[in-house]
C-alpha cells in the first residue's frame, strides 16, 4: 500500500506547498513575491527529482501509469515551469504585486497536469483536465483591473463547463457502449464493436472535440485569444507553455492506446480542424496588432501544424510532432521572455506599433525577437527548420501531397504576418522611449539562444533519446 | 598538417564568427565607430587566405567535387551534411569574398556600420556554404538560409519604396524556397537516403516526378533571377540602394539561382528538358534585349548598371544551358572579374552620388577634376564592356562564341544586348568625362584618398593579371 501511495509523491510534494505558502502568507511579514517563487522552486525541484526516480513506477496501473513516454513530458513541463516561475517572478517583483495566487494555482495546475499525463482511466483523465482548467479560470481572475474582465471570465468559466459537460457526456457515453472507461478495456471493447455503434463514435468524437478545444485548435480557439489578451503577462505565458504539453500527450496516448480502431472515422475531421487552424492562424497573424493575440494566432497556427502532422499518429508522425512542439515551445518561451523585458514608463507594451524601432534602443531583445520568428517560420539556419523538415517529410512518407501543399502555402501566409513584426523592430523609427531591461531577462534569453544552437548543431541529443522514449507509447 | 583541417567547414564558419564578434562589439565613438569594421575586413582577409590555401589543394585538371568533408548531422530523417570545392565553386568565392572586401570599403565613411557588418557578414558565411554544399539538404539550407541577412540588409538600409519591393522580394524568394525544400525532401524519400548534388543531373526519375522536379527548379531558380516574371523585385531594389555593400550583395543573390541551374540541370535531354529549356530561353532572351534597350535609353546611371548586370547574368544563364564542362569554366573566368568589376563600379558610382548630393552638382563632367577616380572609373568601365584589361575579354569571347555554335539566333541576341548596355556605360562615361558640360561656377568634387587608390589599383592589378592568366596566383 505505502509503495503504491509513493508513486504519486510527486503530485503530492506539489501540492504540499500550498499549507506551507499559505503559513507564509499569514505568519511572516516580510513575504514577497521572492518567497513564494523560491518554495514554488523548491517543491518544484523535489517533483522533479521524485518523476525522475519513480519514472516507471506505477501504484494503480488500471488509473494511472507511468513511463518513459509520460516522464519525458513530464519532465520537460518541471523544467519549462521553473523557467517561467523565475520569469514571473520578475513581473511580480515589477508590479509589486502578490503572487501567491498566481504560484499555487500554478502547482495545483502542474500536479493536475501530470495525473492527466499518466492516466489511464478517462474519468481519472476529465477530473485532471476540469481541474486544470479550473486552475486556469481563477488564474485569469488575478487581473481584477481589466475592463472586459467580468466579460471573458464569464465566457470561459460557461466555456469550460460546457466542454467540461461534453467530456462526461463522451466518457458516459463510452462506458454505456464499453462497460468501462480503463484505456485498454474500452480498445478491446471498440475493436469488437460493430463499426455503426453510434453511441461509442458519438462518445469518442466528444472526448476528441474536448482535446481539440484544450489545444485551442480552430474552430474552438475563441477562448485562448481572449484569455492571453485578458489575463497577466505571466498567466498568459503560463496558458502558452505549459499545458500543451499534457494535452499532446494525452492526446497521443488517447488516440493510440483506445480509440486506435475507430480513429480513421475521425481522421477526415481532424484534417479539417487543422487545416482550419492554419488559415485562421495565419490570417490573424497578419491582421492583428495586440502582440498578444498575435502570438495567441500564431499559436492557433502551430497547434494546427501539430494536428496536420500528428494526423497518422504512426511512430513517426508521433516523433515529429514533438519536435515540432519542443521547437514551438522553445521558440514562444523565448518570445514570452522578450515580451517581459519590453516596457515604456513602468508599462509593459502590448502592441505592435508601441515597440516600433525597438532595434535601436534595445538591439538584443530585437536580434531574439528576431531570431525566434525566423525560428517560427521554419526557415534554415533555426531550429525551426528542423521542425518544419520533420513535418513535412513525415507528410511526403505519408504520400499526403495536398497537405503538404497546404502547409507550404500557409507557411508562406503566416511568414508574410511575421515580416511584419520584423519590420516594425527593424525598418520603422522609435515611438517609445524604453524602459531599462532586467538582466535576469537577458540571462534567460541567452539561456535560451544556447538551447536552440546546441538542439541545431546537435541535433541528435534532442532528437534520439527522445525518439527512444517517445515509441514507449506504442 | 594543414591538409588535414577541415578548411571547407572553416571558411564557412569564420565569417560567422566574426559576426558574432562584431555583434559583441562596442560601438566606440572615439574609433569613428570602426570596430565592426575592423572585424569584417579581418575576417574578411583571412578567409581570403584560406581560400587561396584551398586552391593550392585542389587538383585543378580532375573534374568533380574535392576535399569533401562529411557531418553526420541527424538520424531521423538520416542527413549528412556533405561539403566539396571544384574549381568553379572556389573561384565564385573568391570573388564574392573580393566584392564583399570592395563594398566594405565602400561603407567605410557611413554611419551606423553595425548592423550593416553583422548581417553582411553572416550572408558571407551562407553564400560560402552554398557554393561549398554537396549534398542537396545542405544545398536548400544554405539556399533559404542566405535570404534572412539580405532581407534585413535590404530593409534596413535599401532606401526603397520598402513595402512594395520589399514583400515581393520576400515572397518570390520564400516561394521559390518553399518549393525547392518540397522537391528535396521528396527526393530524398524516393532516393532512400542522402543525395550528392553531382548524382542528381544523371539520375533515373518517373514522368510524374521529373515534371515535378524540373518544375520546382525551374520556379526556385529562377526567382532568384531578375527574368520576367521574377525581375521586378530585383530591379526596384537594385536601382533605389544606395549602399555599395548591400549592392553587392542584393547582386551576388542572381548568381546563386545560375549557380543551381548549373548543378541541378539534367544530363540526357528528354522531351520534357527540352520543353522547358526552349521555353527558358525565349523568355530569358526577351527579357535580356528588353532590360538592356531600356537600358540604353534611361538616363538613371543606376538603372544601366542594373541592365548591365542583368544582361551578364542572362547570358551566364543561356550558356550554361548548354551544360558542358568547357562553357562552365570559361563562365566561372569571367564571373570572377565580372563580380569584382561592378563591385569596384558600384563602389565608385556611391562615392560620386554622394560627392554630388553634398555639394549640389550635377553629375555632367563630374570626373575632370578628379584624376585618381576619374582613372579608376574609366577602368573599370572598360573592363566592364570587355575591352583586354580583364578576364572578362577572352572568356566572354568563348562563351558567346559557344553560343553562336549551338544557336545562332540565341547569340545574336546575346551579342546585340551586350553592346547596348555597353554602350549604355560608355555612354555614362563620357557624360562623366564631358568637360564641356562642365559648370566652372559650382565646386569641385574630393577625389578619393590615396589609401583608396592603392586599394583599387590593387584590384585593377587583379584583373589585368585575370585576363593574361586566370589561375595565375598557383604559380607563384
Amino acid at each position: 500500500m505505502s509503495q503504491r501511495i509513493l508513486t504519486f509523491l510527486p503530485e503530492f510534494l506539489l501540492l504540499v506547498a500550498l499549507p506551507i505558502m499559505y503559513m507564509v502568507q499569514r505568519y511572516r511579514a516580510s513575504a514577497t513575491p521572492k518567497t513564494y517563487f523560491t518554495l514554488s522552486r523548491y517543491f518544484l525541484l523535489a517533483c522533479l527529482i521524485f518523476t525522475i526516480v519513480l519514472y516507471n513506477k506505477s501504484g494503480y496501473p488500471e488509473y494511472y501509469e507511468n513511463s518513459l513516454y509520460t516522464s519525458l513530458f513530464k519532465v520537460i513541463i518541471y523544467l519549462l515551469a521553473w523557467l517561467w516561475f523565475a520569469l514571473s517572478c520578475k513581473w511580480f517583483l515589477v508590479e509589486d504585486r502578490n503572487s501567491l495566487g498566481f504560484y499555487a494555482l500554478c502547482l495545483v495546475s502542474l500536479a493536475a497536469v501530470s495525473v492527466m499525463i499518466s492516466s489511464l482511466n478517462l474519468g481519472v483523465m476529465a477530473a485532471a483536465w476540469f481541474i486544470i482548467n479550473l486552475c486556469n479560470y481563477f488564474l485569469l481572475r488575478l487581473n481584477p483591473e481589466h475592463d472586459e474582465n467580468s466579460f471573458v471570465e464569464k465566457s470561459y468559466l460557461i466555456s469550460i463547463v460546457f466542454f467540461g459537460l461534453l467530456f462526461v457526456l463522451g466518457c458516459w457515453l463510452i462506458w454505456q457502449s464499453c462497460g468501462s472507461l480503463d484505456y485498454g478495456n474500452v480498445q478491446l471493447s471498440l475493436q469488437h464493436l460493430n463499426h455503426a455503434d453510434a453511441k461509442s463514435l458519438i462518445g469518442v468524437g466528444l472526448v476528441l472535440a474536448v482535446m481539440l478545444f484544450s489545444l485551442s485548435l480552430a474552430p474552438f480557439h475563441f477562448w485562448y485569444l481572449d484569455f492571453v489578451k485578458t489575463a497577466i503577462l505571466p498567466v498568459s505565458g503560463w496558458v502558452t507553455l505549459i499545458p500543451i504539453f499534457a494535452y499532446f500527450a494525452s492526446l497521443v496516448d488517447l488516440v493510440v492506446n483506445m480509440f486506435w480502431s475507430v480513429y480513421p472515422q475521425f481522421q477526415v475531421g481532424m484534417i479539417a480542424f487543422a487545416l482550419l487552424s492554419l488559415l485562421i492562424g495565419a490570417a490573424g497573424v497578419n491582421g492583428e496588432d495586440n502582440l498578444r493575440c498575435y502570438f495567441g494566432f500564431s499559436t492557433v497556427f502551430h497547434m494546427g501544424f501539430l494536428l496536420i502532422s500528428l494526423i497518422s499518429f504512426s511512430a513517426n508522425s508521433v516523433f515529429s510532432s514533438f519536435v515540432y512542439l519542443v521547437v514551438y515551445v522553445l521558440s514562444m518561451s523565448g518570445v514570452y521572455t522578450s515580451l517581459l523585458g519590453i516596457k515604456s514608463k513602468g508599462i509593459y507594451l502590448e502592441t505592435l506599433s508601441a515597440i516600433s524601432g525597438l532595434s535601436k534602443p534595445k538591439p538584443y531583445i530585437a536580434a531574439v525577437l528576431l531570431l525566434f520568428m525566423v525560428s517560427l517560420i521554419g526557415s534554415p539556419p533555426m531550429l525551426g527548420f528542423l521542425g518544419k523538415l520533420s513535418v513535412i517529410n513525415n507528410l511526403v512518407l505519408e504520400q499526403n501531397y495536398i497537405l503538404v501543399a497546404a502547409v507550404l502555402a500557409s507557411l508562406i501566409l503566416i511568414s508574410n504576418g511575421y515580416l511584419r513584426l520584423v519590420k516594425t523592430l527593424y525598418f520603422e523609427e522609435v515611438s517609445h522611449p524604453f524602459d531599462r531591461t532586467d538582466k535576469g531577462i537577458y540571462i534567460f534569453m541567452f539561456a535560451n539562444l544556447v538551447v536552440v544552437v546546441v538542439s541545431l548543431l546537435h541535433p541528435r541529443l534532442l532528437m534520439n533519446d527522445f525518439e527512444k522514449m517517445l515509441i514507449t507509447v506504442f | 598538417m594543414i591538409e588535414s583541417l577541415s578548411l571547407l567547414s572553416v571558411i564557412i564558419l569564420l565569417p560567422f564568427l566574426g559576426m558574432l564578434f562584431a555583434l559583441s562589439s562596442k560601438s566606440d565613438e572615439s574609433l569613428g565607430n570602426r570596430n565592426a569594421f575592423n572585424v569584417a575586413v579581418f575576417t574578411v582577409c583571412a578567409n581570403l587566405v584560406l581560400i587561396l590555401r584551398i586552391f593550392y589543394n585542389l587538383d585543378i585538371s580532375k573534374n568533380g567535387l574535392q576535399l569533401v568533408e562529411r557531418f553526420n548531422w541527424l538520424e531521423n530523417p538520416k542527413i549528412d551534411i556533405i561539403l566539396g570545392a571544384d574549381v568553379f565553386s572556389v573561384i565564385i568565392i573568391m570573388a564574392v569574398h573580393l566584392a564583399f572586401i570592395i563594398g566594405l570599403y565602400g561603407i567605410k565613411r557611413q554611419s551606423r556600420q553595425k548592423p550593416l557588418v553583422v548581417f553582411g557578414l553572416l550572408f558571407l558565411s551562407l553564400v560560402t556554404g552554398f557554393f561549398l554544399a554537396a549534398d542537396i539538404f545542405s544545398f536548400y539550407i544554405f539556399f533559404e538560409a542566405m535570404l534572412f541577412p539580405l532581407f534585413m540588409l535590404i530593409g534596413i538600409y535599401g532606401n526603397i519604396r520598402r513595402d512594395g519591393a520589399i514583400y515581393r522580394f520576400f515572397l518570390y524568394n520564400f516561394l521559390g524556397a518553399a518549393v525547392l525544400f518540397l522537391a528535396v525532401i521528396i527526393l530524398y524519400n524516393l532516393q532512400e537516403g542522402q543525395l550528392e548534388i553531382s548524382h542528381f543531373s544523371s539520375m533515373k526519375m518517373n514522368e510524374k516526378i521529373e515534371y515535378f522536379m524540373l518544375t520546382s527548379i525551374f520556379i526556385s531558380f529562377l526567382s532568384r533571377i531578375p527574368i520576367w516574371p521574377f525581375h521586378y523585385w530585383i530591379s526596384s531594389i537594385s536601382s533605389n540602394i544606395r549602399n555599395p555593400l548591400v549592392f553587392i550583395i542584393t547582386n551576388i543573390l542572381p548568381l546563386t539561382g545560375i549557380y543551381g541551374f548549373m548543378r541541378f540541370l539534367p544530363d540526357g535531354m528528354d522531351m520534357l528538358s527540352i520543353f522547358y529549356i526552349s521555353a527558358l530561353e525565349i523568355i530569358a532572351v526577351i527579357t535580356m534585349v528588353f532590360i538592356a534597350l531600356i537600358g540604353f535609353t534611361n538616363r538613371d546611371a543606376q538603372y544601366k548598371f542594373f541592365s548591365y548586370i542583368t544582361v551578364y547574368y542572362i547570358m551566364y544563364l543561356l550558356a550554361l544551358l548548354n551544360h558542358d564542362a568547357f562553357t562552365e569554366i570559361n563562365i566561372a573566368f569571367s564571373c570572377f572579374s565580372y563580380l569584382i568589376v561592378i563591385a569596384a563600379l558600384e563602389f565608385l558610382s556611391d562615392y560620386l552620388y554622394f560627392e554630388q548630393e553634398e555639394k549640389g552638382l550635377n553629375p555632367d563632367g563630374i570626373l575632370c577634376s578628379v584624376p585618381r577616380i576619374s582613372f579608376a572609373y574609366s577602368f573599370f568601365i572598360l573592363a566592364a564592356v570587355g575591352l583586354p584589361v580583364s578576364s572578362l575579354f577572352v572568356n566572354n569571347f568563348l562563351i558567346v562564341s559557344n553560343l553562336m555554335s549551338k544557336n545562332l539566333n540565341i547569340g545574336l541576341l546575346v551579342v546585340v544586348s551586350l553592346t547596348l548596355v555597353s554602350g549604355a556605360l560608355l555612354k555614362n562615361l563620357y557624360r562623366l568625362k564631358d568637360r564641356e558640360r562642365l559648370n566652372p561656377d559650382k565646386p569641385c568634387i574630393i577625389d578619393i584618398k590615396r589609401k583608396t587608390y592603392g586599394f583599387l589599383i590593387v584590384i585593377m592589378l587583379i584583373l589585368l593579371m585575370s585576363s593574361f592568366k586566370p589561375l595565375w596566383f598557383l604559380e607563384m
